[in-house]
């Protein structure tokens, strides 16, 4: 597949890298040759300097045979032209914008209604916003990507000492829950991806993703000494588009929510807009400030600040009072390691949110879901076994799977099933794999295969 | 919830014999049913259907029949050492000569599996399984079976 991606910054870089080492035939253009100068020397990925809102700039990217654009600069209205250009002027089949604001999303899609071909719009907040709630909906939780059309549940927790969960053997987990799909997906120890198995035990620590029925979930958190709360409490940190956006979809629940600020103005246009969320002036990581209003007693702590530093620390100081459970947007891909070890349930990042919407647009057809647990290194597929497909041949243990490759549940008709190596997977089966990023694309090429 | 809370020396049978998983099930729920004012039948019926989704063998001749039943009003745990082997599970399967039974209320599945997941991890202690085969007195079946859920030395 030829992809071009306009935008250099961390989605458009980061969506590149990970196209090109898919195996597809990747450009980026970036108008800032300092900045193309940079990521040069760190990415394998073929780079063109050049305004890419501009129709010759994109006929030297190659537009003209391209399979998938996506336009990821900061700005709305370049990203605009630049996937109208394409889909109008170029035909390109599919195309990816981001784009922050609901009006220029407006906009877009009245002028882009006519045109054919696939478009997907991204904005960041509003994805981030999804991603606060769909955690806030399992206490606890670090991830939680629905797959099977809702019908089983992918949700990594770390285990804590105090776990009934702590010392478990995988293998018991059938003797728990014989009826119902629940296993083991992947575990992170001393910062190390494990691909399971049955004599692996579960250890306080670990930070464990459970595939799961989502109707388990009330016993698996009552496993892991964790509990709903009946009433739910939220301070949000932080008069943001996020952190608006988030209290207002949380009014809408009836959720009672405190929003802080350290910007006067901010909070004034925050109030103006919200309605029975209380709107306080003051610093997120003012220690008095925060017990002054109440953190220590709230169930959920969300930090959407700007500044993504201060919101780690909100986060930190928020735990230390007592908040019950804690979530930080941090865009830096290295901060997620704090998970877990520093008190801070989950990270939240626009960027690589907005990276897994595109990517998972890039590869749909074969693959209708895909999800990045946590720091990226394992992504979960779910793919639909055609009559052709390798995956439906022999028994599982004799299909040749790439290394690090674990076929975790399948979907035949409405039944969920979790198969041993003896079991064979039938035409039509959905497949739910477990795969660390290394291996996605031998598993590409794998599925790939049968296909032709 | 600690298992060590529930378990009971007067629902402590260690010198028991059956042919099968049915005959021993049925003497395990015949000894139990009385405890909980429920028939035997029910609670020999409850257990097999749980053996018949997947056997509750856990290895080391170890195994955790259990079920779900109305009119029990809190966990019961019937510990019950059998003289010969009992094929669980296929009839390949392994055999099983120390059962931990436990009989839940249906409204707290919760606890439940608490109870089934402590007793599990308790026991993939080799030391902690040999010396259940081993002891002579109900008495002292009890006490290590608290000491090793609690976490201490034996």
């Amino acid at each position: 597949m030829k992809a071009i991606v306009v935008g250099g910054g961390l989605v458009g870089s980061s969506l590149a890298a990970k196209l090109a080492s898919d195996g597809h035939d990747v450009i980026l253009v970036e108008r800032d040759r300092e900045l193309v100068r940079e990521l040069n020397e760190r990415l394998d990925v073929q780079m063109l300097v050049g305004n890419g809102t501009t129709v010759p700039v994109l006929k030297r990217a190659g537009i003209e045979g391209c399979d998938l654009l996506l336009a990821t600069t900061d700005s709305d209205e370049a990203n605009m032209v630049v996937a109208l250009v394409g889909s109008a002027l170029f035909n390109v089949p599919r195309v990816v914008a981001r784009l922050r604001d609901e009006g220029h999303k407006e906009s877009f899609r009245s002028i882009a209604s006519e045109m054919g071909g696939e478009r997907l719009l991204i904005n960041p907040d509003t994805a981030a916003v999804d991603r606060i709630l769909s955690l806030m909906t399992v206490p606890g939780a670090v991830d939680v990507a629905p797959f099977f059309d809702g019908g089983l549940q992918v949700a990594g927790f770390i285990v804590k000492e105090t776990s009934d969960f702590n010392g478990l053997l995988l293998s018991h987990l059938r003797l728990l829950f014989p009826a119902v799909p629940m296993l083991v997906a992947a575990i992170r120890r001393d910062g190390r991806w494990r691909v399971p198995h049955g004599e692996d035990e579960i250890l306080a620590g670990d930070l464990v993703y459970f595939a799961m029925d989502p109707g388990e979930t009330d016993n698996v958190l009552a496993l892991l000494g964790l509990q709903r709360e009946a009433e739910h409490k939220v301070m949000i940190a932080g008069a943001t588009r996020i952190g608006i956006e988030l209290a207002r979809r949380l009014e809408e629940t009836g959720t009672s929510v405190t929003l802080l600020d350290g910007r006067r103005n901010a909070c004034e246009k925050a109030a103006a807009e919200l309605a029975s969320t209380l709107v306080i002036h003051g610093s997120p990581t003012d220690r008095d400030r925060l017990v002054e209003e109440g953190a220590e007693r709230v169930d959920d702590f969300i930090a959407c600040t700007d500044d993504h530093e201060e919101n780690v620390v909100a986060c930190l100081l928020a735990r230390r009072l007592g908040a019950a459970h804690t979530f930080a947007l941090v865009d830096n891909p290295a901060l997620a390691g704090l998970i877990g070890e520093v008190g801070i349930d989950a990270v939240i990042s626009p960027r690589l949110l907005s990276v897994s919407l595109a990517l998972q647009f890039a590869r749909k057809g074969r693959v209708k879901a895909v999800a990045a647990l946590l720091d990226d290194a394992v992504e979960v597929f779910e793919v639909e076994a055609g009559a052709g497909s390798r995956l439906v041949e022999e028994p599982l243990a004799q299909l040749g799977l790439p290394r690090g490759v674990l076929v975790a549940a399948l979907r035949r008709g409405d039944k969920i099933l979790v198969p041993t190596g003896a079991d064979r997977i039938r035409a039509g089966d959905s497949v739910l794999l477990i795969t660390t990023t290394k291996s996605a694309s031998r598993l590409d090429d794998f599925l790939e295969a049968g296909q032709s | 919830m600690k298992i060590q809370t529930l378990i009971n020396p007067a629902l402590i049978h260690l010198d028991l014999e059956a042919s099968d998983l049915v005959e021993a099930l049925t003497i395990v729920a015949e000894l139990t049913a009385p405890a909980l004012n429920l028939s035997a039948e029910v609670v020999t019926r409850g257990l097999l259907d749980r053996e018949a989704l997947g056997s509750t063998a856990i290895g080391g001749s170890f195994a955790i029949p259990h079920c779900k039943l109305p009119g029990v009003t809190g966990i019961v745990i019937t510990l019950a050492r059998f003289r010969n082997a009992i094929v669980f599970g296929s009839p390949e399967g392994e055999g099983v000569r120390f059962l931990f039974v436990v009989l839940s209320p249906p409204d707290q599945p919760a606890l439940h599996l608490q109870a089934l997941s402590q007793i599990a991890r308790t026991m993939k202690s080799e030391d902690i399984r040999s010396r259940l085969l081993d002891v002579d007195d109900p008495a002292e079946v009890a006490d290590i079976v608290r000491r090793s859920a609690n976490g201490e030395s034996l």
